[in-house]
């Protein structure tokens, strides 16, 4: 398949889906509608923002309230998911299996037309520091990611289509393209089982109460939230009443766990109450929580924290010196 | 698909005062059938809220048997919702989601038959459901034992019972740390002056047992120590823990510790699942 194809394809989608993709806007990348399939970028590169307002808004309304509580009949927009990369699949995954039992999230979630794509292997720029996790492209790995239509781009720029889902099956046929591979969604877990490096990392965590790590950070971040702004596995949230005219709101926000009520309690506790606390509490979310329940790494590696945080704070550097046996096997590679 | 956030509306039946700040709520759904499927076990807790204030975790404290016909639910007013719990009356409405968590290990299952149940001031709640159960014949057949501290006599929960309780067996221990007592006794309780901890230098404190402790923060780990010191063991030690909570469902991350989360692995925790995390 060429380029053009793409482009014949995406214009189909439009027609149905408002189409979110990576779009270049001052050199930068983010993740935005995408008026034009121009404006779609191929390069690979991971956007700065994250996916999540996609699939998890930074406010719904859960239920109005006229003497008893209601969810409202949402009408929820059929959106395309463009050009997802493998990272930010896993992610998706990730939300999947925390809002399996979310009605908000799955009713969402059928509407949106999910499209990975990937150059070559994730490129050059995003993996040269990625020493956490072993997220080498693997022969099988599109059977380990959710998706409805996956784009592979190789180095001449010719592309390869598959599907992942019976809706991508469905609209490839309907849109008349004939050349695409089947792939069968066997859940994130590789056959070989859960990542090790990951498992060996939560064993370091949990017994790193005493590392100076946490001392240092708790002297140069200062708690501004904007990496877990833009991490894609931050979902956590709060509930708010809000008042109308005739009915309450309930709704649903994003939450953020470096702001200072998230764990305070009445009496005037505050279980997170310095920044050590906050860090290790966001840092026990991923690589403590999410593993212990999904057997998965709650960390995707796209290095957004890193990029955003104001005082240089690197995520990956961090991880190595909590799990230094890591680093040194890593080193050998 | 079953909404997890939707609360359901319960009426409450009768309210009344236990002392100058918590006030105990009789309620049942207005929905019958909600109210036939209702099952918890001592140490649940539901999220119970009021339109435009939100909720808030609190346990169930009435007796498991009772649950398909009605629960109850004892509140300390301490901040915005819990006050406008206090401005309700019988007849009104409140909503609520649940039951959540794991609560106190069933008595068939636990190794070491007897108990020792240490609550300190609003602490004590999580423990009544438990306390009266104890009080059908389980106590004639083996020691249990309350410890129950306060900061003063006022501020006891549920007086009406203590008789009771201690008429089937159990053994019942009141402490004071700000105003010493009146009276020896408190409805044929033994009283005295101190910290929850000075009694386990001042009575006998039952053998081979099981400890159920809740409390503030600062008590579990004094608490614990003495437990240490007459050999319990980290497997004979539950604790109910508190944290803020918004979803109840192991979601939103608001009361997570350390790999858990406390509205979904907990409240109640055996202490060697949580003795290397902060309480
Ligand atoms: C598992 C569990 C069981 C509980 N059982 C009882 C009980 O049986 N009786 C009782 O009186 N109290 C109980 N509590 C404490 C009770 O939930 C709080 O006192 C209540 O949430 C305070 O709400 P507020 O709006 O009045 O206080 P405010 O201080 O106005 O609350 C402000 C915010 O903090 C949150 N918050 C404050 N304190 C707590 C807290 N301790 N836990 C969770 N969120 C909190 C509130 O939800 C609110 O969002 C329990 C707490 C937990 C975690
Ligand atoms: S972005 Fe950096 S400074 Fe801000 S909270 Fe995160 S780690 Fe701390
Ligand atoms: S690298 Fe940072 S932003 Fe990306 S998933 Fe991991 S923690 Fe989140
Ligand atoms: S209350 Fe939401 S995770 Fe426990």
């Amino acid at each position: 398949m060429t380029k053009q194809n793409i482009d014949i394809l995406f214009k189909k989608i439009l027609k149905e889906y408002q189409i979110y993709a990576p779009v270049l806007a001052n050199k930068e990348l983010f993740v935005k509608k995408a008026l034009n399939i121009k404006e779609i970028d191929y390069s690979g590169r991971i956007p700065l923002n994250s996916w999540k307002q996609l699939f998890l808004p930074d406010c719904e309304t859960l239920f109005t309230y006229t003497g008893n509580f209601k969810k409202e009949k949402a009408n929820y927009p059929k959106v395309c998911a463009g050009n997802m990369t493998i990272l930010d699949l896993r992610a998706l995954g990730l939300y999947d299996l925390v809002f399996s039992e979310d009605p908000y999230y799955q009713q969402r979630r059928q509407n949106i037309l999910v499209v990975g794509f990937s150059f070559g292997a994730p490129n050059e720029e995003n993996f040269a520091d990625w020493k956490v996790f072993s997220m080498k492209l693997e022969e099988n790995i599109l059977e380990h990611v959710p998706f409805d239509i996956f784009l592979e781009k190789d180095k001449k720029g010719n592309f390869k289509i598959y599907s992942g889902s019976i809706k991508g099956q469905e609209l490839l046929e309907k849109y008349k393209i004939k050349e695409y591979k089947n792939i069968k969604f066997a859940g994130l877990i590789p056959e070989e089982g859960p990542d090790k490096r990951m498992l060996e990392l939560g064993k370091s965590i949990k017994k790193s109460a005493n590392h100076p790590l946490w001392d240092e950070l708790d002297k140069i971040c200062f708690a501004c939230g904007k990496c877990s702004l833009v991490c894609p596995t931050c979902f956590c949230f709060d509930t708010e009443d809000v008042p109308d005219k005739d009915s309450v709101k309930r709704q649903r926000l994003w939450g953020n766990c470096f702001y200072p009520e998230f764990t305070a309690i009445a009496g005037g506790k505050n279980y997170t109450d310095t920044v050590k606390k906050k860090i290790k509490f966001w840092y026990d979310h991923k690589f403590s929580r999410i593993p212990a329940e999904f057997k998965v790494p709650g960390c995707v590696s796209c290095n957004r924290c890193t990029l955003v945080c104001p005082v240089g704070i690197d995520i990956i550097k961090n991880l190595n010196r909590l799990n230094s046996k890591v680093t040194k096997k890593s080193a050998k590679k | 698909m079953i909404n997890p956030y939707l609360p359901y509306q319960a009426k409450i039946i009768k309210c009344q005062k236990e002392t100058e700040d918590v006030k105990l709520f009789h309620l049942k759904f207005t929905d019958s059938a909600r109210q036939k499927r209702f099952h918890f076990w001592n140490g649940q807790f539901v999220q119970v809220g009021i339109p435009g204030k939100g909720e808030a975790p609190i346990n169930i404290c009435s007796q498991s048997k009772d649950s398909t016909k009605y629960f109850e639910l004892a509140i300390r007013e301490v901040g915005q919702l819990t006050k406008a719990f206090h401005q309700l009356k019988a007849g009104d409405y409140v909503y609520v989601r649940g039951p959540f968590g794991n609560g106190w290990p069933k008595m068939k299952n636990l190794p070491k038959k007897n108990l020792l149940l240490v609550g300190g001031g609003c602490g004590f709640i999580p423990l009544k459901s438990t306390a009266e159960e104890l009080s059908k014949g389980y106590g004639k057949k083996y020691q249990v034992q309350i410890l129950y501290g306060t900061s003063d006599e006022s501020q006891l929960l549920f007086k009406k019972q203590y008789k009771a309780w201690q008429k089937a067996g159990i053994e019942l221990d009141l402490i004071f740390d700000k105003k010493r007592p009146q009276h020896k006794t408190v409805q044929g309780a033994k009283c005295g002056f101190g910290l929850i901890t000075k009694l386990f230098k001042t009575i006998k404190i039952v053998k081979d047992a099981t400890a159920f402790i809740c409390g503030p923060p600062i008590m579990f780990n004094f608490v614990v120590k003495e437990l240490k010191k007459l050999r319990f063991g980290d497997e004979d030690i539950y604790l109910s823990l508190e944290r803020r909570m918004t979803c109840g469902i192991g979601i939103c991350q608001h009361c997570a510790i350390g790999d858990k989360y406390v509205c979904k692995d907990g409240p109640v925790f055996r202490y060697d699942q949580v003795n290397n995390l902060e309480l």
